[in-house]
C-alpha cells in the first residue's frame, strides 16, 4: 500500500509548468494525516510507503516528524507481522537544512527524489522562485549535503520541448551528481510538436549514449523510463512497473482530507470529479468504479498498437495530462513512449552485441532476485509440456 | 516548429524494429513472478533495482507459476548452466549467458566515485560515444 499525504499546496519555487496550480498554504491538519495512516493501515498491508509530496513537503518538517512517530506506534500495536515501513520525500531540493537531513538519514528507509533539469542553463529556465531568479546552485550545494550525510537520492528531470533535444547533457550532468537512479520525465502538458518530437528522440539518442557509457565503466544506475522500457521487453509484456488501476494499491490525500487514487491529481484540490471519498467516510466505491471504467476506455483504444505493453497509456494522471479525460489520449503519448521504447532497445542492443559485463549482469543475472517471500518462476515456452519439477 | 500534435487522435503502432537482445525467455532465465522485480519511478516508493511487486493475476496467460522449488539462496541464485531456450525468432540474438559476470558491476546504488561533481557540467567524465546520424 502507497499513501501519498499532499502535505501543503505551498512551495518556495515557482516552476513554469508546475502543474499543480496555486502556491497557497494549507497545512495538512495532524488529525488528517492521522486518519490517512489509518486508512492506509486498515488492510493490514504487509508493506507501508508513506510519500510527502506537496507544494514543497520539506517546509513542513515537524508534520513530517509527526507523521513517521505516528506510523511507528501504529506498527507497533498492530500484530505480528508488522508492515515493512518505508518512507519517500519528492522534494525541489531548496530546503535541505539540518532538520531536513536529520529527517531523512538512516535508520529511517528514506527514498529522496530531487527534481533538477539538467545543468543551469536548462535547469534554470524553468525551475526559479519567486523572483526568477533559477534555483540549480542551491540544490546541488545540497547535494552535496545530502551525499555527505550518507543519504541516498534519485535525480528526476522533466523533460520539455525546448530542453529535450539537450538530453545528453541532461544525463551527463545528473550522473556526475551521483543518484543512484535518474527519472526522465516528459512534460506531457506542452505544445509538443512534430518537431519537438524529432529533437526528443535524438535527445534520448544522446542520453542512451551516456547510459551505454556508464555501463561499460560498470557503472549501473537505472535512468527511467529507458530501464522499464528494456524490461517490458525482457518480460514480454507482464506488466512492468505495475499497470494503473487508480487507486488499487494507493491513494493520495489532500490536506482537507479529501482521498484522490494519485497524488498528481490533486492540483488545487478543487476538481470534484477526481475525489473517490475522505479519510473520514473512506472510500467512496461508485465512484472509484467509475473513475477506473473511464480510464479503461483506453485499453480499447490501445488495443491494436502493437508497443501497447510497452507503454505508459494505462496511467490515468498521464491521461488528465494530455487531454483533461480520464480514458482519453493523443497522439503526443504515442509519439513519447515510441521514442523512449526506441531509444532504450537501441542502447540494450548495443550493449548485448558488445557483451557488456555490467549491462548482462545487471538485466540478465543479479536483476531477478526474489523479493522476500517470493520464489523464482521460470517461464514456460509453448513448446514444453510442463514445467520441469 | 512543426504540426502540434495534441488534436491528434492516438496512432496505434504496427510496425516496429525487432529489439536485438533477448528476452529472459529466450534467454532461459527465471523470472520472479510473486515478488517482482521493478524499480521505481518518480513518486513511487519503490527503490531502484528492488522489489515492488507483481502478482500472479496480472501475468499473461502462457506464463505458469510452476512446481519449481523456491529459490533457496533469496537472490542471484539463477540457472546460469541452462540451455538457452531460443527459438527461430530469437536465433539470431547472442547468448547472453555465455558471458562470464562482472565483479566489479553493481546492483544497486551507485558506485562510490568520491564526491559528487558540483561544478554540474564541468570535467564530467562521460562523454558521448557515437554519431548520432543514425538515428530512426
Amino acid at each position: 500500500m502507497e499513501l501519498t499525504l499532499f502535505l501543503d499546496h505551498a512551495c518556495n519555487l515557482r516552476c513554469s509548468y508546475c502543474y499543480n496550480g496555486k502556491k497557497f498554504g494549507r497545512l495538512m491538519p495532524a488529525p488528517v494525516m492521522r486518519r490517512s495512516v489509518d486508512l492506509a493501515l486498515a488492510n493490514r498491508p504487509a508493506r507501508l510507503d508513506v510519500s510527502f509530496f506537496g507544494g514543497e513537503p520539506l517546509l513542513q518538517p515537524g508534520l513530517i516528524e509527526e507523521t513517521m512517530a505516528y506510523v511507528d506506534l501504529c506498527v507497533r500495536v498492530l500484530p505480528e507481522p508488522h508492515p515493512r515501513v518505508r518512507y519517500v520525500m519528492n522534494t525541489n531540493g531548496t530546503v535541505l537544512d539540518e532538520r531536513a537531513l536529520a529527517l531523512l538519514s538512516p535508520p529511517r528507509d528514506f527514498t529522496v527524489y530531487v527534481s533538477l533539469d539538467g545543468p543551469a542553463p536548462i535547469h534554470d529556465k524553468h525551475r526559479v522562485d519567486r523572483d526568477g531568479h533559477g534555483s540549480f546552485a542551491g540544490i546541488v550545494a545540497n547535494l552535496g549535503r545530502l551525499h555527505r550525510a550518507g543519504i541516498r537520492y534519485s535525480l528526476v528531470a522533466v523533460v520539455r520541448p525546448d530542453t529535450a533535444r539537450s538530453l545528453g547533457e541532461v544525463v551527463v550532468t545528473l550522473m556526475n551528481l551521483q543518484p543512484i537512479q535518474i527519472t526522465l520525465t516528459p512534460d506531457l502538458r506542452a505544445a509538443w510538436t512534430t518537431a519537438s518530437i524529432g529533437e526528443l528522440r535524438a535527445g534520448l539518442h544522446d542520453a542512451g549514449d551516456v547510459w551505454g557509457e556508464a555501463f561499460r565503466r560498470g557503472h549501473t544506475i537505472a535512468v527511467e523510463p529507458l530501464h522499464a522500457k528494456i524490461l517490458t521487453h525482457l518480460k514480454q509484456g507482464i506488466p512492468c512497473p505495475e499497470r494503473c488501476t487508480l487507486a488499487g494499491h494507493a491513494f493520495a490525500v489532500a490536506p482537507t482530507g479529501r482521498l484522490y487514487p494519485c497524488a498528481q491529481m490533486i492540483g488545487e484540490d478543487c476538481n470534484d470529479a477526481l475525489v473517490v471519498g475522505t479519510v473520514t467516510s473512506g472510500f467512496d466505491q461508485t465512484r472509484l468504479t467509475a473513475l477506473q471504467r473511464s480510464k479503461d476506455q483506453v485499453e480499447e483504444t490501445c488495443a491494436p498498437c502493437a508497443l501497447r505493453d510497452r507503454c505508459q497509456s494505462h496511467c490515468g494522471c498521464r491521461h488528465l495530462a494530455l487531454t483533461g479525460e480520464l480514458g482519453r489520449i493523443n497522439q503526443v503519448m504515442c509519439d513519447v513512449e515510441e521514442s523512449f521504447i526506441l531509444a532504450a532497445d537501441e542502447v540494450a542492443s548495443r550493449m548485448v552485441d558488445e557483451r557488456c559485463p555490467a549491462f548482462l549482469d545487471t538485466y540478465y543475472r543479479k536483476q531477478y532476485r526474489a523479493a522476500d517471500g517470493a520464489t523464482l518462476t521460470r517461464l514456460r515456452r509453448p513448446s514444453e509440456p510442463s514445467v520441469r519439477g | 516548429m512543426g504540426k502540434r500534435l495534441a488534436s491528434n487522435a492516438p496512432q496505434p503502432r504496427s510496425l516496429f524494429p525487432r529489439p536485438g537482445y533477448p528476452t529472459l525467455a529466450a534467454a532461459g532465465l527465471y523470472l520472479c513472478l510473486s515478488g517482482g522485480c521493478e524499480v521505481g519511478q518518480a513518486g513511487s516508493s519503490a527503490p531502484p533495482f528492488e522489489d515492488a511487486g507483481t502478482s500472479l493475476a496480472d501475468v499473461q496467460t502462457d506464463v505458469t507459476a510452476s512446481e519449481n522449488p523456491p529459490n533457496p539462496a533469496g537472490d542471484f541464485a539463477l540457472p546460469f548452466d541452462a540451455a538457452p531456450t531460443s527459438d527461430a525468432a530469437d536465433a539470431d540474438i547472442p547468448d547472453v549467458l555465455a558471458i562470464p559476470p562482472s565483479p566489479d558491476a553493481m546492483i544497486e546504488g551507485a558506485p562510490d566515485l568520491g564526491e559528487p561533481n558540483l561544478a554540474g557540467g564541468v570535467a564530467l567524465p562521460y562523454v558521448r560515444t557515437t554519431a548520432n546520424d543514425d538515428l530512426p
